[in-house]
């Protein structure tokens, strides 16, 4: 099966004064997966569910394969759709579930059997939803969604309900799935590590529209705005000056996303562009240290910042609270606001 | 001790409060040994009482007009309202409790002229009283069917099937119905229950049912009147009986 194009094109979406989507352009290649990323409110389960059919946009066009669906109900849009909240039909089975789609476009039943397998859940076939755990109720939910062999599939935060461990598994399980099958897909989650580990490209909306939208190692590495750096995980703000292309934050130069006029900024660095070492010269103390496992999280304040940074637990010396530190700057580009 | 011995008063008490008419209305229309045998005589009966008779089919054939008329009415509005007017929802939720909160009595005044015209258009066969009979209904089958609505997430379960490519009468008769049958069977029984122990109505606009000829077989056999009230009230005792199993098997069904 290959893909077709989707593009979204000027899609607005208002209730009342709140526009959900505010002239919403978005083009997803054949067979691509692009996950949509924010926070709440930012309007990316709106975009799906337009493109799904089961919400009209206030203006704007959906265009799929090249023709244009804007007026199509949900129906007859041929997409497959897995939701945040568990929606596999209570009174059928696994099997009847997957099976549902299949009927309905009296296609052969047989395939139901072959997208369980597809998605592990062979011998599953004859358990009711309530016999069936989260992240299996979302498998049957996908296969379903596959049965159809729909031209997009929408992922609506198919694993947000799922323990973290689960979520990974599946997380994987879905991008091996859609590489397989080759169904352009629309995938939207809150979760950046999510979005960045699943996605062909990232989008990251606010306030309906996209802030950026690029490969997930440019959005993570090279972030297009401080909301972008923001929602991806940079937590330190420092002051800094801007001479031409580079940007001088605590004594180090570090090269600069975009162009800057110069001057004094505030940037936005990386919490693992920074390395913490043992220094009793230094000015810089610890405030905490958290072990997170493979990880470890070390607060330390500078003058009248405080810098959080992430470094390989292994790498880290025993620190005390108040001991004297020196922190090192990856030589990574930075956002400036 | 006082606690348990005040518990068994109370039990006491309400048990003979509401077998002992029951009692007694089994001993009396056992009095003659035929009357109960004559019940189950269809031939008989109708040869016999033919009034009661008719006012039995009539009954029947209310109860179960009035249950299609009010699952086809009420189902697919609740679906509806559910899933794309919620705002409505408070004002349907008022407008089904009215009926419970209107007397009798008051609603007859009002239907009178109403049944006017359909005396011209349809003819004052008793079976017209199921428009009346849907009405009267409403407060307690659109609550046993709300209910079930609220049970399940009817809007994610919709949006699944039509994304699946069902239009909305496969979502409401294949995805919806299916997962609300105990509430529709609630719905059902409660309406049978209520239409076959409906007096006023009938009695008033002057049309005839089970009610209404137990009623007038009171003034000449009094035994069969209440031998054939017990035995309507027994059907009725079954039905909720049905309805609790029916409850109860759905409820061990959905455990995991």
């Amino acid at each position: 099966m290959t893909g077709v194009a989707v593009h979204l094109d000027g899609l607005r979406r208002t209730f009342g004064t709140v526009h959900a989507l505010d002239d919403l352009d978005l083009s997803i290649a054949p067979g691509e997966l692009i996950a949509l990323l924010g926070p709440s409110g930012c309007g990316k389960t709106t975009a799906l569910r337009i493109l799904a059919g089961l919400e009209e946009a206030t203006a704007g066009r959906v265009l799929v394969g090249g023709k244009d669906i804007t007026a199509l109900p949900a129906s007859k849009r041929d997409m497959g759709m897995v939701f945040q909240a568990y929606s596999l039909f209570p009174h059928l089975n696994a099997r009847q579930n997957v099976e549902f789609g299949l009927r309905l476009r009296k296609r052969s039943l047989q395939r139901a059997v072959e997208m369980l397998e597809l998605v592990g859940l062979s011998g599953f076939e004859d358990r009711y939803p309530n016999q069936l755990s989260g992240g299996q109720q979302q498998r049957v939910a996908l296969a379903r969604a596959l049965a159809i062999e729909p031209q997009v599939l929408l992922l609506d935060e198919p694993l947000s309900a799922l323990d973290a461990k689960v979520r990974v598994q599946l997380r994987d399980e879905i991008r091996r799935i859609q590489t397989e099958v080759g169904t352009t897909t629309l995938f939207v989650t809150h979760d950046q590590e999510e979005a960045l580990a699943i996605a062909d490209r990232v989008g990251v909306m606010r306030s309906g529209r996209l802030e950026q939208l690029a490969a997930p190692a440019e959005v993570y590495l090279r972030p297009a705005t401080p909301f972008v750096a923001d929602f991806v995980g940079i937590s330190n703000r420092l002051p800094g000056t801007v001479d031409g292309e580079t940007v001088e934050v605590l004594g180090t130069r570090l090269p600069l996303v975009g162009a800057h006029s110069g001057g004094p900024v505030t940037a936005l660095v990386r919490p693992e562009a920074i390395t913490v070492t043992p220094d009793a010269d230094s000015t810089a103390k610890v405030v905490t240290s958290s072990f997170l496992g493979s990880l470890s999280r070390v607060t330390v304040t500078v003058g009248d910042h405080l810098v959080v940074a992430q470094v390989p637990s292994g790498d880290l010396p025993e620190l005390a609270q108040g001991a004297p530190v020196r922190l090192t700057i990856a030589p990574l580009a930075v956002v400036v606001e | 001790m006082a606690r348990v011995a005040f518990r068994w008063t109370v039990l006491t008490v309400m048990g003979v409060f509401f077998l002992l008419p029951l009692v007694a209305m089994a001993e009396f229309s056992t009095r003659d040994p035929e009357t109960w045998p004559l019940l189950l005589d269809w031939p008989r009966l109708s040869a016999d009482y033919p009034a009661l008779a008719e006012g039995i089919l009539a009954s029947l054939a209310q109860a179960a007009l009035t249950t299609v008329l009010m699952l086809v009415l009420l189902v697919p509005t609740a679906i509806w309202v559910r899933l794309r007017l919620p705002k409505v929802r408070p004002l349907v939720e008022f407008l089904c409790l009215l009926p419970l909160t209107i007397p009798a009595i008051v609603l007859v005044v009002g239907l009178a002229p109403v049944y006017a015209w359909v005396n011209y258009f349809v003819g004052g066969s008793s079976i017209t009283l199921v428009f009346a009979y849907t009405i009267l209904v409403l407060p307690y089958a659109y609550r046993a069917i709300d209910t079930g609505l609220s049970a399940i997430d009817v809007k994610t379960l919709a949006e699944a099937a039509r994304s699946l490519g069902s239009g909305w009468f496969t979502v409401i008769v294949r995805v919806v119905l299916p997962n609300i049958r105990s509430a529709v069977l609630s719905a059902a029984f409660l309406t049978v229950a209520l239409v076959l122990g409906e007096f006023t109505i009938a009695s008033l606009l002057h049309r005839t049912n089970l009610q209404v000829a137990i009623d007038y077989l009171g003034k000449s056999s009094a035994t069969v009147s209440v031998a054939v009230s017990l035995a309507a009230l027994l059907f009725a005792f079954v039905l909720l009986i049905v309805l609790s199993l029916a409850g109860s098997v759905s409820a061990k069904g959905k455990k995991s």
